[in-house]
């Protein structure tokens, strides 16, 4: 179950202000340029962006203290939900920022409705199943001559419309590196429609739970016993989101991180050497939102001639790509701003690439490093391996 | 209902305001006022009253400028840096109040290793200044409170640290300060004011005036830069949660009596060996650290049973600056001073603690690498909600078990919430010149109840303290209730007198944070 804001308002209003959730844990802090932990307080700088006051406008909306604005609709939607600061509060109390602030949305949009970009996306969902207004039929456009599907698989990979759509890359990677390894595995196209993420993220719930209903029927209909996942949003969404309103999912699900890092360990693979240097972001969709942290650095230090180089802040402690919970549509400075930090953080490393496990902060990642002309190349991991694996 | 009405002037001040600070610094929405309306102290959740305009500063000049347009308008100036272990000071008592929030002043403008200083702006933390510092063999010791402090509020807080037995108050590691007045002056301190002769110096030309303008609780201006001292820091430059830093131990003496407990922080703290050294009860090791949740519960219900066999316990920390012998040649003089003392050094890895009854995979070293970069603040909070330090003297060490007592008295006679009291802890200060004795009492922001019950309490507490046995009631960070405290004493009418003569030579149209230190 979601939680109930009503029900919730104590344990908001006992929020100690302590101030954990602005920078990542002082344990591991490594600098002071790279400490801060929050996109929207860091950008915005006010005390009503950060977690905190995040808590105190919810209670004053509880007790009827405050009335909706222009400025805090900014001030709730302009906001990743990247959860850096629920991992903080994680340590020292139990207020659960990330949680009470979807929350929140699902308050302002049953109140105010959806934002305009927010609205145009969730149209595109409900007449084509993808945010991106492409037509449903092209969804398989990606998929490369050589691979065919096995009906009988009792595994399949759910693309994603990043993937789909915009990233196409990383889906003919996934395939490739599937059909590599000799994976027997399906797809549930045409019945795979978007996972509901972009709407779960942004308050507009119902519309979320149909798509939702939708792609778990098709789940059950195929038979399929597990998922793998190319995209951080998508996995997240299955493993953590339609629990909370359908209990335990009845197959399993896996990123292709943890799948090839499993795969990795009960076979003897040869893999090309990568002689470069390499520094990973984790996803919040899959690091803090979904607790995989250790599976895409595992498949990582697999690789031969690999130079792995963390960031300073990773794992919960990570700095999100910025793009997540409609602020790419809605925010979209805000969002490459937020890039932009990362960006600067992953240069500090010497690194010659940065890669992560997600098509959304990909893309995030290489819109941005054009406006600020990164050095760094942005490599999908799953194309990093669609290439040692070969 | 809280009151987010304007004033008749508004538009016209909201305006100068904006011209100083630029448009994306300056907000009257109600959504941005409202979080400065209350902190988690029971003094701003009983009345909360937010600002009418919230204003981010970039540097001294601006907060300048802000000054002189309060003071034309007689609008009542609030400063929030961290806001973090404040307890009501940064929040408005007054509506109609410009709230300085000094979160865009977060440089560390000079670390300077040689002279063992650093020079800072307000919003830096003590965690802030920690990473860097330490990567240079130096530090300046954590605050008793969330390592998110700012260094600059905490000291002119007088805010305490674990380690006062060997480097004093915090107030005691400031040299210099750049002060903007509530007039909009400048006043420069230590050898700061006098040109470019370097910061390293602290008692400036004439009179030292950082003692003037320490303790006001921000009634005598702002703080745009401070430059204190760092110690040499041999712990090395990452640590590691729930592990002791590099080169360090600490040894957990455990006694029967409270006298030979007393005897021992007085031996230890004059022996000059420990980086930290403070009484507390074991409780606080557990207290609050989310996995022990069940574990601190149980206790909670069993403390009656519990509190006298885990009361006495000394953590004495030391380090090995100059060499790893150090550490082998302190541990042989606290291992003297408790058997002198008869205490027992505890051996984690061959005796048990008493809270192993509860949790047996607890790890004392999990919250007392806190010493180092604290976390456990807030933490504690989390056990209720809120907390407060109820009684926190500073007394001669020999009266903290008088002071102990006289808790525990008042406690029995008090009709509210003993049960959510556990015994306080001692931190000596200076080599145990003194000591500082800390009672906390925890309650639910939600109860106006428990809130108000609080203050009362402390209120009782500390007029007892002062009229039984001469205990200075609060210590340095004085606040404004304190003066009902003491009212029927003489000589703190004559205190109030001089304190109000520099208030207002200060602030004449006392518009600098008022009600905080002052009625």
């Amino acid at each position: 179950m979601t939680i109930d804001l009503d029900e919730y308002y104590k344990i908001i209003r006992n929020c100690s202000k302590c101030a954990m959730c602005r920078n990542m844990s002082p344990w591991d802090m490594g600098s002071l340029e790279f400490k801060d932990i929050c996109p929207s307080g860091t950008r915005f700088l006010f005390e009503a962006y950060f977690a905190p006051g995040k808590m105190e406008i919810t209670r004053a909306l509880l007790d009827n203290d405050i009335q909706y604005s222009e400025r805090l609709e900014h001030i709730i939607f302009a906001c990743p939900l990247c959860g850096g600061c629920q991992a903080q509060c994680d340590e020292v109390n139990i207020i659960k920022p990330l949680d009470v602030l979807q929350e929140l949305r699902i308050k302002y949009v049953k109140a105010k409705g959806p934002l305009e970009a927010h609205a145009k996306f969730a149209e595109s969902l409900k007449e084509l199943h993808n945010p991106y207004n492409e037509p449903h039929e092209n969804r398989l456009n990606w998929l490369p001559k050589n691979i065919t599907f096995n009906e009988d698989a009792k595994i399949a990979y759910f693309v994603g419309c990043t993937s789909s759509y915009r990233r196409e890359e990383i889906a003919k990677a996934m395939v490739n590196v599937l059909d590599s390894l000799k994976v027997e595995f399906n797809i549930l196209h045409p019945s795979e429609w978007c996972c509901g993420s972009p709407l779960f993220m942004t308050g507009q719930i119902d519309a979320g739970i149909e798509l939702m209903k939708h792609n778990l029927e098709a789940i059950k209909e195929k038979g399929i016993e597990t998922l793998v996942f190319s995209c951080a949003g998508c996995y997240k969404t299955f493993k953590e989101t339609y629990p909370k309103y359908v209990g335990d999912l009845k197959f399993n699900v896996y990123h292709f991180t943890e799948f090839i890092a499993d795969y990795f360990k009960k076979n003897d693979i040869k893999l090309k050497s990568f002689p470069k240097s390499i520094t990973y972001h984790d996803p919040c969709h899959l690091g803090r939102h979904s607790k995989v942290y250790e599976a895409p650095r595992e498949v990582l230090k697999q690789i031969p001639g690999i130079k792995f180089i963390e960031m300073e802040r990773i794992k919960e402690n990570a700095w999100c790509c910025g793009a997540g919970a409609g602020v790419s549509s809605a925010y979209k400075d805000f969002a490459y701003w937020t890039a932009t930090q990362r960006l600067k953080e992953a240069e500090s490393t010497g690194a010659d690439i940065l890669t992560t496990s997600c098509p959304f902060c990909i893309t995030n990642f290489l819109e941005t490093s054009k406006i600020s002309k990164s050095s760094l190349e942005i490599i999908p991991l799953i194309k990093i391996l669609e290439e040692v694996i070969k | 209902m809280i009151d987010l009405s304007l004033s008749d002037k508004h538009l016209e001040v909201y305006s100068k305001l904006e011209q100083i600070v630029g448009k994306e610094y300056i907000s009257d929405d109600p959504s941005i006022r409202i979080v400065h309306s209350r902190d988690q102290s029971p003094f701003a959740n009983l009345k909360p009253i937010p600002p009418e305009y919230v204003v981010l500063p970039e540097n001294t000049e601006q907060i300048q400028e802000i000054m002189k347009i309060s003071n034309e308008y007689k609008i009542p100036v609030v400063i929030q840096n961290t806001g973090v272990n404040a307890s009501g000071a940064c929040v408005p008592e007054e509506t109609g109040s410009i709230l300085m929030h000094l979160r865009r002043l977060n440089q560390i403008i000079e670390i300077d290793d040689l002279n063992m200083s650093a020079t800072i702006q307000p919003y830096v933390s003590y965690a802030d200044l920690q990473v860097e510092t330490m990567k240079k063999g130096l530090w300046l010791p954590s605050p008793a409170a969330p390592s998110t402090v700012g260094v600059i509020s905490n000291m002119l807080f007088c805010g305490m640290t674990w380690c006062m037995v060997k480097y004093g108050y915090e107030r005691r590691s400031i040299i210099c300060m750049t002060w903007v007045t509530p007039k909009g002056e400048i006043i420069k301190t230590g050898s700061s004011a006098v040109g470019n002769v370097g910061k390293f110096w602290w008692n400036g030309p004439g009179p030292d005036l950082k003692g003037i303008l320490t303790g006001a609780i921000g009634e005598l201006g702002i703080c745009t830069e401070m430059t204190v001292k760092l110690y040499p820091w041999v712990g090395g430059s990452q640590l590691k949660p729930g592990e002791l830093a590099e080169n360090t131990k600490i040894l957990t003496i455990s006694f029967r009596k409270g006298e030979r407990m007393i005897k021992a922080l007085q031996e230890l703290s004059r022996a000059n060996i420990a980086v930290a050294l403070t009484k507390m009860p074991l409780v606080w090791s557990i207290m609050g650290i989310p996995k022990y949740l069940e574990t601190s519960k149980k206790m909670w219900e069993k403390k009656e049973q519990i509190e006298p066999i885990m009361n006495y316990f000394v953590f004495v920390c030391i380090q090995g600056i100059t060499s790893e012998k150090q550490i082998e040649y302190c541990e042989k003089i606290v291992r003297q001073i408790a058997k002198e003392t008869r205490g027992m050094v505890i051996d984690p890895e061959t005796m048990s603690l008493p809270l192993d009854q509860f949790d047996p995979d607890f790890k004392p070293e999990e919250n007392l690498s806190e010493f180092f970069r604290a976390k456990i603040s807030p933490r504690i909070m989390r056990f209720k909600g809120g907390f407060m330090p109820a009684f926190f003297p500073q007394e001669p060490i020999e009266n903290a078990l008088k002071s102990a007592e006289l808790m525990e008295n008042t406690l029995k006679d008090s009709p509210i919430y003993p049960q959510d009291l556990f015994s306080s802890c001692v931190v000596p200060v200076d080599m145990g010149h003194f000591g500082l004795h800390e009672l906390d009492i925890f309650y639910d922001q939600n109860s106006p109840e428990e809130l108000k019950a609080c203050l009362d309490f402390a209120v009782k507490v500390q007029r007892l303290s002062q009229s039984e046995q001469d205990t200075w009631p609060p210590h340095s960070e004085w606040r404004s209730y304190h003066w009902d405290v003491v009212k029927d004493i003489p000589e703190f009418a004559i205190l109030k007198s001089k304190s109000e003569k520099i208030k207002n030579l200060f602030d004449p149209n006392r518009i600098m944070n008022p009600g905080k230190w002052l009625k």
